[in-house]
């Protein structure tokens, strides 16, 4: 059981918005039920068709992406994908994305009276944005927005960042701004050459890149936010492909886990470090071990 | 699943490798599978040639490092097999039709599964190839050897292909391009290639576009008929 701002989790393994779709094609595979959370797809107010292929790069430990958030768009999700992830005994957090502030203002309230117990602010998604650079750069923008979401919202504000220079600084303004959690990391930005062609692969050139390879990055980011801030819930997410991977997050700090891409590498992977997670705090608190590995790192 | 090479043979380009499944695995011509290895974190898809019991055989292209690193496999090693994946060609084509079929490089694979179980909707098979190459480890009446014969298989079915005749045709998307072009007016089915992240329609890795939206090849495919899509993006 795990506890965060008030909601129960069954256990703190949950999937992270995107490869695994909105529930439906890996609930043929996997009880979700017996998952603690399930996050959606992110969905914006219009329709996204998507990048054109290839979209997947298979690279040494890791996996680049150029989905380019293909979604239906706020009125087909509400109608085709929020019932089912409704129907679900688990917890689901929504992922909302868009280009401008009133955009994501707007999908909060068509969301709010979901049965969603958070929102996930998407404001690093490394394929949809020109000239690769997006919201998360941008700590004033960051701020307003989180503000005014947070007067709207019904429901506890996460935003999900990327691996960032400036990541402490933009937590900060979010934190000031209200903000209730953070998801780290998005996947970071991947490129590769086809040195037979002698060209990029992807057409937009970069990509997202995640998989095992992003996982100390992703631990990284994650020690240098809780240690700064200790009580600030994080979703911890990036690489992790067993209940070894997990444990790793959560010692530094993760309250909950997110799997990425270990659920394309097979949909099992989520259900087995569930279980694996369930016989490893059968002897170890699990609130005890949450940050266990910062102690004597944490700022004052 | 767990599962055995059993018999591996090899030339530079080509692969030819039977595999014993811990358990029995139905897969329907057309179907896939994703099969990872050692010292991979991700799978790719490939489609059997033969599936009888818990044998299936792979003819694959060694195209890329996991592929390549396929080539040094040896009977007694083991891979990683997930499915079967997809839909079978025979719930999507017209089965009061004969078919040819026509293979580019290893999207002859799945055809030759094709012809082993459905040798009735059949009429004429070639199956292409740029080199000899592939005779060394592929025995097949149909193999059409491009260098050996001046032209493509494309062409050659150009020279006997008659106004009703149906095609069922699988390769690299410009191969399937290319018939779909030269073969406009023909009902042709074509089994399409991508690069695959879940192989299951939810990583969305796969797309294709449909006159009917965006549709994933890996789990609304892989075969289509080729007047529903636009290969073009």
């Amino acid at each position: 059981m795990v506890n965060i701002l008030g909601f129960t989790f069954k256990n703190p393994v949950i999937i992270a918005s995107g490869p695994g779709g909105n529930g439906k094609e890996l609930s043929n595979y996997i009880d979700l039920n017996r998952l603690g959370g399930f996050t959606a797809k992110t969905v914006t107010l219009k329709e996204r068709p998507g990048n054109p292929p290839p979209r997947i790069v298979n690279v040494k430990a890791g996996i680049i992406n150029s989905i380019g958030l293909q979604n239906p768009g706020i009125d087909k999700f509400i109608k085709e994908d929020l019932p089912f992830l409704e129907s679900l005994n688990t917890n689901i957090i929504l992922s909302i994305g868009g280009d401008t502030k009133s955009e994501y203002l707007s999908l909060i309230e068509r969301l709010n009276d979901s049965k969603a117990v958070f929102f996930e602010l998407n404001l690093s998604c490394p394929n949809v944005s020109k000239h690769n650079t997006n919201l998360e750069h941008d700590s004033d923008a960051i701020y307003e927005l989180v503000k005014e979401a947070k007067k709207i919202s019904k429901k506890p504000i996460f935003i999900k960042l990327g691996s960032n220079l400036f990541l402490e600084k933009i937590v900060k303004r979010a934190i000031d701004a209200g903000v209730d959690g953070v998801s780290l990391i998005n996947s970071s930005k991947g490129l590769k050459v086809d040195i037979k062609k002698k060209r990029l692969i992807l057409k937009r050139g970069i990509g997202g890149f995640s998989g095992p390879a992003i996982k100390p990055i992703a631990l990284a980011a994650i020690f240098n936010i809780k240690r700064k801030f200790k009580h600030l819930p994080i979703i911890g997410m990036g690489g992790i492909f067993d209940y070894k991977d997990a444990l790793e997050f959560i010692m530094i700090g993760a309250n909950l886990i997110a799997i990425g891409s270990g659920v394309m590498a097979d949909p099992e992977i989520p259900i087995k470090i569930a279980h694996d997670l369930e016989n490893y705090f059968k002897n170890d608190s699990y609130e005890k071990t949450i940050g266990c590995a910062l102690e004597g790192f944490y700022d004052r | 699943m767990k599962s055995l090479v059993t018999k591996i043979q090899t030339t530079e380009n080509y692969i030819i490798m039977e595999v014993e499944t811990e358990h029995i695995l139905k897969i329907e011509p057309g179907q896939f599978v994703m099969i990872n290895i050692k010292g991979f974190v991700f799978p790719k898809p490939f489609s059997p040639m033969d599936q009888k019991g818990k044998k299936m055989v792979f003819l694959i292209a060694v195209v890329g490092e996991m592929t390549s690193e396929m080539k040094k496999l040896k009977p007694g090693d083991h891979i990683e097999i997930r499915g079967p994946l997809g839909t079978p060609f025979i719930e999507k084509i017209d089965r009061n039709r004969q078919y040819i079929l026509i293979g580019g490089d290893c999207g002859s694979a799945p055809l030759i599964h094709f012809k082993n179980i459905y040798p009735e909707l059949v009429k004429k098979e070639i199956y292409g190839f740029v080199t000899p190459e592939i005779k060394q480890i592929l025995t097949n009446d149909n193999l059409h050897i491009d260098k050996v014969e001046g032209m493509s298989p494309l062409k050659k079915v150009e020279k006997f292909i008659n106004k009703d005749d149906a095609i069922l045709i699988c390769g690299s998307t410009n191969f399937i391009k290319a018939a779909k072009k030269k073969f406009k007016d023909y009902l042709i089915y074509g089994s399409l290639e991508e690069r695959m992240g879940c192989g299951i329609g939810m990583c969305k890795g796969c797309p294709v576009k449909t006159k009917s939206g965006i549709k994933m090849i890996c789990k609304d495919g892989p075969i289509f008929n080729l007047s529903e899509v636009e290969l073009e993006w």
